[in-house]
């Protein structure tokens, strides 16, 4: 069995460009499929971890839920609007609720988006006996108006520490100077990182939001305040029920009212990953037809080599190699082929699927962690060894049945 | 070990045209180290005699025995495997694998008679290069070497397993008289070191006084020679 699989072996090697193109063929076809499935896997895995840390009811204006859901947790897009502060200020004195903390957006620092918030948020866990997911570094959370708290990428971003001053833009992208408002913060505080999109946020008080817009009251201002600021608003706000029951009173009640809209963010981030793995289905036909491309490859090379070599496989057999040795040995050629093309797929694959995911997060903000695909990479081995023994069987057969004599006689 | 050749007769059928038989034995033996020069003109049924010799053509009719075990009567794997541990084959042609190095050409029949164990393949292989005048020539590809050396690479594998029966067919045709006389002492010498029985096709008259046996093969049967010329 070694003796054959390292005659076939030679043979290839005996025909580098012959076996050199299957396997990139080979090569890419599992690298398209692993770049897709890891960078499926990635995103649900980073969206999920993303979204760990912010409970389980987002409250936004009326609209889009999973637009609310992305733009509250993943920082994604547009705010769907704002809502009326004392919605927050009702649920802060529910019983049902263990937490709420407010949201207000509509500034930047140079594209790091500026959020509006309170102490509560530092108490976002991932799970009720786990630490805070939002640990200062260094300094300390704003007590006062214009005191800001950095994200651990919006620091290294902004070049700023402790004391470092800057001021805000208007609107959520890096505009025009003219945009720029004219007040100026103070940083007091710098976060862990949490592994979130918040990592490239700057944090302040609610109230600040609602200052700096202050002289905007009477424009299309999503923070305009009239004079009483009973007006006051917020784009979102993150509920923790204090349980299951309470969860679902709460979604049912702003389902009923009129007012603004209680999202599950499982639930459309659901109907995201539906949408994603959509996308992976259509991607997975596109997989099947490289793998089929990749099949008639290897069966054309192995096939050709074949009928070139049917001598050599007569001489083979008169030396007292059996049918069984010169089948095994044009398996093994298909085998090699398909299982150097694996190898190669899974360095390419891997090695795309990392690259486009630290593009793509570094974009974004979502983190993309690329891991081994586990139980499908047994699928992503079997499939080339199926391939190379359907590309291999009709040459093997071919080697099996060549008339030895036939093919030692000098032509 | 002996051979005994019984009723034997090959007939080749083809659609196109009558069937032809080419080799026509009633009965013949060789004993255990006997040495045979087989003559004969081209077409005369040589080649097809050596290949059914070798278990490589089943003869239309008849019977080969190896001592008393009937080739043909082994299913096919037990007469690869046979071919592999007691038959050399020295083809007209040399038949050498252009893919393989000399010594892997050598070592070839080795891993299929599975006598020696992998360990030993290459000492042996490069003991019968060496035993051929190729010692230094054991990592070149047939391509790279002479009419001359791919023929004594082809010995040295025939002979790599110690075969109790040699078949050489016109080994001798492509080289010069003084490398002819080289070869054929090689093949003698060791065949009758190992008390084998070889049997060299050729029609070339300087192996004549080599052989206390000849014997010619005509229209498909063998008769005794009508003139010895030296």
């Amino acid at each position: 069995m070694m003796y054959d699989l390292a005659l076939s072996w030679r043979n290839l090697r005996a025909r580098p460009i012959q076996s050199v193109i299957p396997v990139i063929v080979v090569a890419l076809a599992i690298a398209l499929s692993i770049t897709v499935l890891a960078l499926g896997d990635g995103a649900r895995e980073g969206i999920i971890e993303a979204s760990d840390p912010f409970g389980v009811l987002v409250v936004g204006p009326k609209g889009d839920g999973q637009q609310l859901v992305l733009n509250t947790i993943l920082l994604q897009g547009l705010p769907l609007g704002t809502i009326p502060y004392d919605i927050y200020e009702t649920l802060a004195d529910d019983p049902r609720v263990r937490l709420a903390v407010p949201l207000a957006k509509g500034d930047n620092v140079a594209g790091a988006p500026v959020i509006g918030t309170n102490a509560a948020f530092f108490e976002l866990r991932t799970a009720i006996d786990a630490p805070p997911a939002f640990r200062l570094a260094d300094g300390e959370i704003f007590d006062e108006d214009f005191e800001a708290v950095l994200g651990s990428r919006a620091a290294d971003a902004l070049n700023l520490g402790l004391g470092g001053t800057f001021r805000v833009g208007h609107g959520f992208e890096q505009g025009l100077e003219d945009d720029i408002h004219a007040n100026v913060y103070t940083v007091v505080g710098i976060l862990e990182s949490s592994g979130t999109p918040y990592d490239t946020a700057v944090y302040t008080t609610v109230e600040t939001v609602w200052r700096v817009h202050a002289p905007m009251a009477g424009e299309t201002n999503p923070f305009a305040v009239d004079t009483g600021g009973a007006a006051d608003r917020l784009t979102s706000i993150l509920v923790q029920p204090v349980g299951f029951a309470e969860q679902n009173q709460l979604w049912q009640e702003f389902y009923a009212g009129t007012e603004a809209q209680a999202a599950f963010p499982g639930q459309e981030l659901g109907a995201l990953f539906d949408l994603l793995r959509q996308a992976e289905q259509i991607l997975g036909v596109v997989g099947y037809l490289v793998f089929g491309i990749a099949a008639l490859t290897v069966f054309l090379s192995i096939y050709g080599a074949t009928l070139s070599r049917e001598r050599e496989i007569a001489i083979v057999r008169s030396l007292g190699g059996s049918r069984l040795h010169v089948f095994r040995i044009v398996i093994f050629e298909a085998l090699i082929i398909t299982l150097a093309g694996s190898i190669l797929g899974r360095a390419i694959g891997y090695g795309a699927a990392a690259g486009i995911a630290s593009v793509y997060s570094a974009q974004s903000s979502i983190p993309i962690p690329i891991r081994y695909l586990g139980e499908l990479e047994a699928v992503l081995w079997l499939l080339p060894v199926g391939v190379a023994i359907a590309a291999g069987l009709i040459p093997a057969a071919l080697a099996y049945s060549v008339d030895v004599v036939e093919k030692l006689t000098p032509a | 070990m002996s051979l005994r050749v019984e009723s034997l007769s090959h007939t080749f059928k083809s659609p196109a045209s009558e069937p032809r038989t080419v080799l026509a034995i009633e009965s013949w033996a060789l004993a255990e180290g006997d040495q045979l020069l087989l003559r004969g003109v081209s077409g005369s049924g040589k080649t097809t005699l050596f290949n059914i010799l070798a278990g490589l053509l089943r003869p239309t009719t008849g019977a080969v025995y190896y001592d008393s075990r009937s080739l043909y009567a082994l299913p096919e794997e037990a007469r690869d495997r046979f071919r592999a541990r007691q038959i050399g084959y020295v083809f007209q042609t040399h038949q050498l694998i252009g893919a393989l190095t000399a010594l892997d050409n050598v070592i070839m029949p080795m891993a299929f008679a599975r006598i020696l164990p992998p360990s030993a393949w290459r000492r042996r292989g490069l003991e019968l290069l060496a035993q051929v005048g190729l010692a230094d020539f054991a990592k070149y590809p047939p391509r790279k070497l002479s009419t001359g050396q791919r023929l004594r690479v082809a010995i040295a594998r025939a002979l790599v397993n110690d075969p109790r029966l040699l078949l050489a067919d016109e080994p001798t045709a492509a080289l010069d008289e003084v490398s002819g006389a080289s070869v054929m002492d090689l093949l003698q010498e060791t065949c009758q070191a190992n008390n084998a029985i070889l049997i060299v096709a050729s029609h070339d008259p300087a192996l004549m006084s080599r052989f206390s046996a000849v014997i010619d093969l005509r229209g498909g049967m063998l008769v005794e020679p009508e003139a010895v010329t030296t």
